[in-house]
């Protein structure tokens, strides 16, 4: 049997399976009834499934092809940027998840109006959208090149293809397709990859002649140096922090136990498996010395014959489209409740939204296409959003679950996610300008460069907390009586 | 000024969070992190 042969009878069982999942649980769990069922499942999702889903969500094409190419140029202290979401992941969900729950909410920014109102709300769903929607326009590009490589169709085959089972699938089920299939694609990821580094440790001929290879600064868990390293840290645990898409598995757990266990155990595991992908740049490294780093998934899939190549292939295919289905669903929760509902027709009913929230899935996946595919500088800005999401909005969406005071502060806490978003840009921009510069002056010089989050951060904690405490210190009982509200009983 | 709104027995702070309990638990957690990448760096140094 051909590799095309083979490769398509392996892709159409996998689509048709993924499919099958999303009109089944469209039935069985009556998901176009409203809102909640759509996108948080009913909140009735099990440990399991919402373990698998997190797992899988946070594995993506980036994390295969883009760790394993960190891992080929720097070795093992790459994991500092992979790992170190979990790190947040396995905390959030001790902390931070139980606390969104109790308020009630379907998305990160209605928390904001809750206390503040629309203004807030818009400002916390654009920088959550700029991050989503530039892992979309990514993967779905990245998606449509594997189907060309492995088939030689054309692009927009290809992302038809790739996008339009994700989309079928993700509009029929919602998130329960999304959540069922990403377990099924979870446990042949991890299974999958984990098992290409034995095989591939074999290939470099056995363990201990595979370590001596190794380059010394490969096995350093220091090598990028400690600015390097504290950036990477600080962007992975404040990205989780303000990361809906996570945030929102958290909340269509069955109840709060399950929702704490199923961010824990699933953060334990992942942390574990995401020294996977560097181990592949590291194996891919000594196999292939001479590659470029963005190619070291790629050759270690050639190295296991035509099935295991259209295997490993396949793997990536599900990574990206786990990460796709669940990005999307986030995506059209934040257009259909924070701006349609909240601000253009707060009279829909919940038919109307669901059938608004599956319209927009096709919009999301359409515009992040073209957006990629003819603009790729825009996917560029867009990744750059992660950093500033998790500089405006992760650190105030934090202090106000967990400092009540910072519930009192508009004006700090409104100022401190548009300050800290600000910053980062600001230190982006400038760093930029100050290499290209360089560059055109033809100078030879040391770019001092500083993650841009680390600009952002402080200068967020610094407007929220100096701001929250002389915010509140002038407001009076007589005040806060003024504006007290009755809270309504939520239940768990 | 700016409006909000005030909630006098906010139903989130039902959730318990102490200061230390959550300090403990991300040194914790971070400690695994760091404990297991060091593994791995002792484990494939030549």
């Amino acid at each position: 049997m051909s590799q095309t042969m083979f490769a398509a009878i392996f892709i159409t069982l996998f689509f048709a399976a993924m499919i099958g999942v999303g009109f089944f649980f469209s039935r069985r769990e009556k998901v176009a009834a409203s809102s909640d069922n759509y996108i948080l499942a009913g909140r009735r999702a099990p440990l399991f499934i919402v373990a698998g889903s997190f797992f899988a969500t946070f594995v993506s094409t980036g994390t295969l092809v883009g760790y394993a190419g960190t891992g080929y140029s720097v070795g093992v202290s790459g994991y500092w940027g992979g790992g170190c979401f979990m790190v947040a992941a396995m905390w959030a969900g001790l902390w931070i998840v139980p606390r969104l729950r109790k308020a009630g909410i379907t998305t990160v920014p209605e928390i904001f109006e809750k206390y503040f109102g629309g203004g807030h709300r818009i400002i916390a769903m654009i920088l959550s959208l700029g991050r989503d929607l530039g892992v979309v326009a990514s993967v779905v590009l990245v998606l449509s090149q594997i189907f060309q490589t492995l088939f030689g169709f054309g692009f927009l085959t290809s992302v038809l293809l790739t996008s339009g089972v994700v989309i079928i699938f993700t509009a029929t089920g919602g998130m329960w397709a999304v959540m069922v299939n990403d377990t099924i694609q979870a446990a042949i990821i991890a299974l999958g990859t984990m098992v290409m580094i034995p095989l591939g440790i074999l290939k470099a001929g056995g363990f201990a002649r595979f370590v001596s290879q190794i380059p010394a600064a490969h096995s350093d868990v220091m090598a990028v140096g400690m600015s390097q390293t504290v950036g990477w840290f600080l962007v992975g645990v404040f990205t989780m922090l303000g990361y809906q898409t996570i945030l929102q598995k958290g909340l269509a757990a069955k109840d709060e136990k399950t929702a704490r266990h199923a961010f824990f155990w699933g953060g334990l595991f992942s942390l574990f498996w995401y020294m996977v992908p560097f181990l592949t740049g590291i194996l891919a490294r000594v196999l292939f010395p001479s590659i470029t780093p963005a190619n070291a998934y790629y050759s270690m899939s050639s190295l296991f014959g035509v099935y295991g190549n259209v295997f490993f292939m396949c793997v990536l295919l599900m990574s990206g489209m786990s990460t796709v289905s669940a990005c999307i669903l986030g995506v059209t929760s934040n257009l259909s409740l924070d701006l349609y509902k909240r601000f253009i027709n707060p009279a829909a009913s919940e038919q109307e939204l669901v059938k608004l929230q599956r319209a927009c899935l096709f919009l999301i996946v359409a515009i992040c296409t073209i957006i990629g595919h003819s603009f790729p500088y825009v996917v560029e800005l867009f990744w750059i959003g992660g950093r500033v999401m998790a500089s405006g909005l992760a650190p105030v969406l934090t202090v106000l679950l967990l400092w009540p005071k910072a519930r009192r502060a508009p004006m700090s806490t409104m100022c401190a996610m548009i300050g800290g978003s600000l910053a980062c840009i600001m230190a982006e921009l400038y760093q930029s300008s100050m290499a290209t510069h360089a560059a055109e002056e033809g100078a030879v010089v040391l770019l001092w460069s500083l993650d841009p989050i680390l600009t952002g951060l402080p200068v967020a904690f610094l407007i929220l907390i100096a701001g929250t405490l002389i915010e509140t210190g002038r407001q009076t009982p007589e005040m806060l009586s003024s504006y007290s509200v009755k809270a309504e009983l939520i239940k768990n | 000024m700016v409006k909000f709104k005030y909630y006098r027995d906010d139903p989130i702070d039902d959730v318990p969070a102490p200061a230390w309990k959550m300090i403990l638990s991300f040194a914790g957690i971070t400690a695994i992190f760091v404990g297991y990448i060091f593994f791995w760096g002792a484990l494939l140094s030549p």
